[in-house]
């Protein structure tokens, strides 16, 4: 029994040397590459060429498709039955351009589609001060239609703002939609958006028909990307451990998938991203980094750089305060402002919230472009978790 | 007065009895046990200490659902720490046989019935108050005059920061005697009531619409909570109330001041009077 005991602590203890010497090999083989590869972010220039490759990217066709046919289903309903709903509010998140989305929509169908009065886009900077007289003007809804019309609203958002009287645009739409039963009315609007206004103004109990628009898989965002990622050549980081995983690329090749590594990075991007396009895009750009080995890096006048996709990752928020959160929740629930409208909806003077925007801003987690102010697609996934953690009522994904 | 001089001869005849014993309950007091003594005091000051710091420190890194549960644990901590440091410290001092424990009990008894009745009725309160639960750490009470944030729940008081940001030391032992009003009772949110008084003449529809815009468009509201609106006639004009909830209790003043602030501004757009004070002619 004794020698028995003796045997198996013997042969525990040669498994145990034998495992530990391939660990540590296996960790020497993870070092000697990290430590080879000098990997170093994307030239500004390079980010900046991807960014506006991304920028004129049509909307995915999934949300376009999603949208054409609810639309058609609701108009054919709605022509033919006159207690039929006579609105389709398409839902989003707020960092999704959902107006390019209904325009690209509305452009595929035109044939199909009644005459058509679309809001434009100057209008939000009316949404505050005179939101009733600049909806009535710009969609000429004092004439009363002869034609059955299509009115496309192209984000919710900009017929308010969160400040005492800042809803009476809202309001205005409510009644119009009850009373005018000649026009049906295409709505934009933002999740978040539209729990607060369901919660302040009933809102679903005048636009019934709601379509939230679908969360995208791994491999439609590998394919809605293919325009720009093939204006670029670049290697996955885990490229090598794929060729020793023939058999698995086989079966995944239904797919249209080239390797394993991609499958992988395009899987992990879909989740981290939550299935939303603007997210998924801006990780995109940020996972590429450039690879410059040792012999290269001592050569760089002949040195030809090549591109590596790492795993994608979130980046962390900064240190939020609670200032930061009112802002970073008025911010979401509108889309994109201006900084006047921003202060007016928080209740502050101008110059304390320039401040905050300014720190917010540094920090990446919101964006300035054109004097508007929105948050920065790939913060949203984290933003929207600490805001919900701290009681704020966000909207879904 | 006969009570007071019976009670004394009864003092002085327990403490007779007990000085003979008193030998044998004091263990042998050494330098090494004195040494002892003092770092389990330090440690467990120290304990106390380190704590309560990090405590408060993680419980605002959590989100704020959390906050409160985190920082009511203080309490109990810090009760625990105390507890482990005396038994310590009993052990060390003390030679605890069963007789000696009940001479111990006496003199304790009559030391405290006399002369810290009340601080022990404080002590005591405390510790069924962390039980009972009447408030917590984070809650907002109002106790006899005083209305405030609990900061700090000790081994005989607690602290309470009012508006003013004053500091309150109010006894545990209040709860014997004392209502006392929670506001949230161990959560984030609690209600704020806001009083306006207007003109009998203002158009009430108008106002009651106004204060629910306001409500509900003001960044500190929790909009997962009702906003309601009542009004009650006085003889000079009329009173509404705005009732509703800050996403974090905190805020109340600031929420209040908010709310105050933009209803005003939004009355003076729409000319809504006030009551005027009722006005007394002077004998000339």
């Amino acid at each position: 029994m004794i020698v028995k005991i003796g045997g198996l602590i013997e042969q525990f203890l040669a498994w145990f040397s034998t495992e530990r010497a391939k660990i540590k090999a296996q960790a020497a083989d993870i070092e000697a590459k990290l430590t080879k590869q000098n990997l170093s972010p994307l030239p500004a220039k390079t980010t900046a060429h991807l960014l506006s490759k991304i920028d004129e990217l049509p909307s995915h066709p999934a949300h376009i498709k999603a949208v054409q046919s609810k639309l058609q289903e609701a108009l054919t309903q709605w022509k033919s039955d006159p207690d039929a709903p006579n609105s389709l509010v398409v839902l989003t998140s707020p960092i999704e351009d959902i107006e390019a989305i209904l325009k690209e929509t509305i452009e595929a169908q035109k044939e199909k589609i009644p005459e058509v009065k679309s809001l434009p886009n100057e209008a939000r900077s009316l949404r505050c001060s005179a939101p009733k007289t600049t909806l009535k003007g710009k969609l000429e809804l004092s004439r009363p239609s002869q034609f059955q019309v299509l009115v496309v609203i192209p984000d919710l958002s900009w017929c308010f703002l969160r400040c005492a009287e800042g809803l009476e645009g809202i309001e205005y739409l409510q009644e119009k939609i009850l009373d005018d039963r000649e026009r049906f009315w295409l709505i934009g609007c933002n999740n978040w958006t539209w729990k607060y206004l369901n919660r302040v103004c009933n809102l679903s109990a005048y636009l019934e028909q709601t379509l939230p628009l679908p969360t995208l898989r791994d491999i439609e965002l590998k394919e809605w990307l293919l325009e720009v990622s093939e204006t670029i050549d670049f290697d996955f980081a885990d490229n090598r451990d794929d060729r020793n995983d023939k058999s698995e690329i086989e079966v995944d090749n239904e797919e249209n998938w080239t390797s394993k590594s991609e499958q992988r990075y395009y899987s992990h991007l879909a989740n981290i991203s939550l299935g939303m396009s603007s997210v998924a895009a801006k990780l995109w750009v940020k996972s590429l980094c450039v690879l410059e080995s040792d012999e290269e890096s001592t050569n760089s006048d002949t040195a030809s750089k090549s591109f590596i996709l790492q795993k994608a990752v979130l980046p962390e928020l900064p240190t939020l305060t609670k200032d930061d959160r009112y802002l970073l929740y008025s911010t979401s629930l509108h889309g994109n402002m201006s900084l006047s409208e921003l202060a007016l909806s928080l209740g502050e003077p101008e110059s304390t919230v320039r401040a905050q925007v300014q720190f917010l801003w540094r920090s990446g987690v919101i964006e300035c472009k054109q004097g508007t102010i929105s948050l920065n697609p790939i913060y949203y996934p984290r933003v929207r978790t600490n805001l919900d953690n701290n009681q704020f009522l966000v909207g879904g994904l | 007065m006969f009570f007071s001089s019976f009670f004394f001869v009864l003092l002085a005849q327990t403490d007779k009895n007990n000085v003979d014993r008193a030998s044998e309950i004091i263990s042998e007091i050494t330098t090494f046990k004195i040494i002892q003594g003092i770092v389990i005091v330090a440690i467990a000051y120290g304990g106390i200490w380190t704590t309560a710091k990090l405590i408060d420190w993680l419980s605002e890194k959590v989100p704020l659902r959390l906050r409160l549960p985190i920082k009511q644990s203080i309490p109990f901590l810090r009760a625990f720490i105390l507890g482990f440091a005396g038994v310590f410290l009993i052990n060390l001092f003390l030679n605890l046989s069963p007789n000696n424990v009940l001479a111990l009990t006496g003199t304790v008894a009559v030391a405290l019935g006399f002369a810290f009745k009340d601080y022990a009725s404080s002590v005591i309160a405390g510790i069924i108050g962390l039980f009972e639960v009447p408030y917590q750490v984070g809650d907002r009470v109002k106790i006899g005059e005083h209305y405030g944030e609990i900061i700090t729940y000790g081994l005989r008081g607690i602290l309470l920061r009012t508006p003013n940001d004053d500091i309150v030391t109010i006894p545990h032992n209040k709860l014997w005697t004392d209502a006392i009003a929670n506001t949230n009772k161990g959560n984030v949110e609690a209600q704020t009531v806001v009083d306006f008084y207007l003109a009998h003449e203002v158009n009430v529809d108008r106002v009651i619409q106004i204060l629910y815009r306001v409500a509900y468009t003001s960044k500190y509201t929790q909009l997962k909570f009702p906003v309601v609106v009542v009004m009650e006639e006085k003889p000079w004009g009329t009173h509404f109330k705005l009732k509703c909830y800050p996403i974090d209790a905190r805020d109340e003043f600031i929420y209040k001041t908010d709310l105050i602030k933009r209803a005003k501004q939004t009355f003076a757009k729409y000319s809504l009077t006030y009551p005027a004070l009722p006005t007394r002619q002077l004998d000339s």
